[in-house]
């Protein structure tokens, strides 16, 4: 038997493998340049996510207490007020919406709070009916952002009636509390997950991560970055202008559909995308992002930088976002060539980003990947 | 450590060097353990093996292909699936395969479940009878947001798709594999390792490479990645687990161990087979949970996922060496529930903690 084997294998002597190699482990497939990703994940980690969740966290606290304010007295000075919060709030959400790994993908974040369209049938069924849980699956589209847009804006012809509403419905009021609850506590959990006093820690995990392997920080952000991107060209600009439909535009289809405000949130949501893509906060003077690690690597995209086009394209986005006059539900069909401008731009941002950027700092987009089936 | 680099880098070095000798950075065994194995045998690099012979679980790999290519069928609105068909195929009677077949998978199948399977079949032909999209509380097709996938799922979002041809993995092709061709019965020392069969070596050799048939994996593996069924999960895994070389080097020291008469690496080896590949299962299984936190509001793809996850859930259940018993298995997929319509946020990170804690994946777990 032993001799049989031995000579069968006797040619495979010449492939012995160690079982027990010498080799070191290498610092991963990283391009190599001079550049510290644990100093630009440091900054964009504390000067631009934290500090945004944070935002959002006291956003939504002063949402809670306009809105106890106002279902104790129902007014039409009280809806203004709790109107102009809920945008504040959804705005300083949109600023985090490109953070979505870590604690936003343990809690689902971006789902939670701002799932849409949202479906007024089922939020009327939910207050007719009670016993509801929001926080059900089936409860995306009767819950979150797009479900305050409804009750604030859309739950009554106008602003005397909605004043009129909630005066006259218990139920009303209770939904709208129990809306409010579900925000503030998913933006409080979000943000705790990033402290360095919470049990996540996950700052820390951010920092440390590094290199650009499928699971480093690096490659979770690049990834959810172009996600972001790709969600702003479809689901915000192009489902409603009808790229997903043969051209035929689908308005209601908009992000904020009732109050109307779905440009500005999605220019907003660009400013957090370029927030991110710099490592510059709103309030913070130096600056540390993907673009210095890109210009640290020399990344070139035709005759410039690949860092300096990103960022230039960012720029334009925002322009041409804001050439969109009025609100986004009549101007796809009103103004079909400013929207599809914008769109257009969008669309080159997201080549830029997931074709040209990925590949220079060598991190594979694995968003779309569920395994082949 | 960084796994994948880790082992990306220790490929490159075999395959760069060749020839490295055994014990050269000085970590030498004195080999005074037991003296009846010649222990100067090499451990190949690729299952080119003589006399090796799995073309039953070949068979058996393109059959649940084929029953699989038809059930998705029924992810077109309007395709009626039949249950019978199905079952025949099941079997492997009536003739309902494109090419003949000899092997069949239900009498592989862990039998007290074969009942639970073809019980999914008449689920899943009696979903492809609506005749309208599915939605909450509807069965029928539903589609992804994007517009890139369709699903044939039930009223409760399940896709019976799902449960059937990941079950079957675990419950034919694991179970098989770790349950049946690697326990005592099979290769224990009382199985004739002397006897040769021409083209299938002795007794115990047979059926480690039987076990290894189930893998679906080429023999030069992880080199060539042209992978299916637990191939490609497991492929799928190796960037986070490192599952890759640990299974495959596993499976090449277990059959030169079986060849060799090393008994002891023999039985290092199944230990580290069914650790390996029970990692595998687990570490799929929250790969999918975290597939339906990241879709959680695209029906279509969180139904898909969890769908996924209660397949790989059940799959832990059919290995004889596993972590869990059948009960432990059954009160997670009590966990995961079957509505996933209606599931929540906090339901499905409970469920992946535990799991993550009880397959010591923790560090990991958000990672798969």
């Amino acid at each position: 038997m032993i001799g049989r084997t031995i000579t069968r294998y006797s040619w495979m002597l010449l492939l012995t493998i160690a079982v027990a190699s010498c080799v070191n482990d290498d610092d991963g497939d990283d391009p190599e340049v001079n550049f510290d990703q644990g100093a630009m994940l440091t900054t964009i980690g504390n000067n631009v996510i934290v500090p945004s969740f944070e935002t959002l966290n006291n956003e939504a606290a002063t949402l809670e207490t306009e809105v106890s304010a106002f279902v104790g007295s129902p007014t039409e000075s009280g809806l203004a007020s709790v109107r102009a919060q809920y945008i504040k709030a959804d705005k300083a959400w949109q600023r985090c919406a490109a953070f979505n790994f870590g604690p936003s993908a343990t809690f689902a974040t971006q789902s939670v709070l701002n799932t849409w369209p949202t479906n007024p049938t089922k939020i009327e069924d939910n207050i007719t009916n009670g016993g509801y849980n929001l926080q059900t699956s089936s409860n995306l589209t009767a819950s979150g952002f797009p479900a305050l847009d409804y009750l604030l804006y859309g739950s009554a012809a106008d602003e005397a009636a909605i004043v009129n509403r909630f005066s006259q419905e218990q139920a009303l009021k209770d939904y709208l509390v129990d809306v409010v609850d579900i925000i503030v506590s998913v933006s409080g959990t979000t943000y705790d997950g990033w402290l360095a006093s919470s049990s996540t820690n996950y700052l820390e995990t951010f920092v440390q991560t590094t290199g650009t392997d499928i699971g480093s920080s690096i490659g979770l952000m690049v990834n959810e970055f172009s996600k972001e991107i790709e969600l702003v060209k479809n689901a915000r600009v192009g489902i409603p202008l009808g790229k997903k439909s043969l051209n035929v535009t689908r308005p209601d289809q908009v992000e904020a559909l009732y109050s109307g405000m779905s440009v500005e949130f999605s220019v907003e949501n660009m400013k957090g995308l370029k927030a991110l893509f710099m490592g510059l906060g709103e309030t913070s003077s130096t600056a540390n992002g993907l673009f210095n690690y890109l210009e640290a690597i020399n990344a070139q995209e035709g005759d410039g930088l690949l860092s300096n086009a990103i960022r230039d394209q960012f720029d334009l986005i925002d322009t041409r976002l804001n050439d969109i006059q009025g609100n986004l539900f009549d101007a796809v069909d009103n103004d079909f060539a400013t929207v599809d401008a914008a769109y257009t731009e969008i669309q080159r941002l997201v080549v830029l980003v997931k074709t040209d950027m990925t590949s220079a700092m060598g991190v594979q987009i694995t968003y779309q990947d569920n395994d082949g089936d | 450590m960084n796994y994948s680099s880790f082992f990306k880098y220790s490929r490159y070095a075999v395959a760069a060097a060749l020839v490295l000798t055994l014990g050269a950075c000085g970590n030498d065994d004195d080999g005074d353990d037991d003296p009846a194995p010649d222990n100067s045998y090499t451990v190949p690099e690729t299952y080119n093996f003589e006399n090796v012979k799995y073309t039953g679980q070949t068979e058996r790999l393109d059959m649940l292909a084929e029953m699989t290519t038809y059930m998705k069928t029924g992810n077109t609105q309007g395709t009626t699936l039949d249950a019978q068909i199905l079952k025949d195929k099941f079997a492997n009677v009536n003739g309902q395969f494109s090419t003949t077949y000899s092997k069949n998978l239900e009498s592989k199948t862990f039998a007290p479940d074969v009942a639970m399977f073809q019980g999914f079949m008449d689920d899943i032909a009696t979903a492809s009878q609506s005749a309208t999209p599915g939605s909450d509380g509807t069965a029928g097709v539903v589609t992804s947001i994007d517009g890139a996938k369709s699903y044939l799922l039930n009223e409760d979002g399940v896709e019976y798709t799902q449960l059937i041809e990941k079950g079957l993995m675990g419950a034919t092709f694991y179970y098989q594999a770790t349950a049946v061709y690697l326990s005592d019965d099979r290769i224990g020392d009382a199985v004739d390792n002397t006897t040769v069969v021409p083209g299938e070596g002795t007794d115990m050799e047979h059926h480690w490479d039987e076990a290894f048939g189930y893998f679906g994996v080429e023999k030069d593996f992880p080199t060539n990645t042209d992978v299916r069924f637990w191939g490609n999960y497991c492929n799928g895994r190796d960037g986070v687990l490192g599952t890759n070389s640990r299974l495959m080097d596993a499976l090449l020291k277990g059959r030169a161990a079986i060849s060799n008469n090393d008994k002891d690496a023999k039985l290092e080896a199944r230990t580290e087979v069914s650790k390996v590949w029970e990692e595998v299962v687990a570490g799929t299984a929250i790969h999918y949970i975290n597939g339906g936190l990241e879709d959680f509001n695209d029906d279509a793809l969180r139904c898909h996922q969890l769908s996924e996850a209660w397949a790989f859930i059940l799959s832990l259940k059919y290995n004889s060496n596993g972590t869990l018993s059948a009960s432990q298995v059954d009160a997670l997929l009590a966990q995961l529930g079957a509505d996933f319509y209606d599931i929540t946020v906090a339901d499905l990170n409970a469920l992946k903690d535990s799991m993550a804690a009880t397959f010591g994946l923790e560090s990991v777990k958000d990672q798969l």
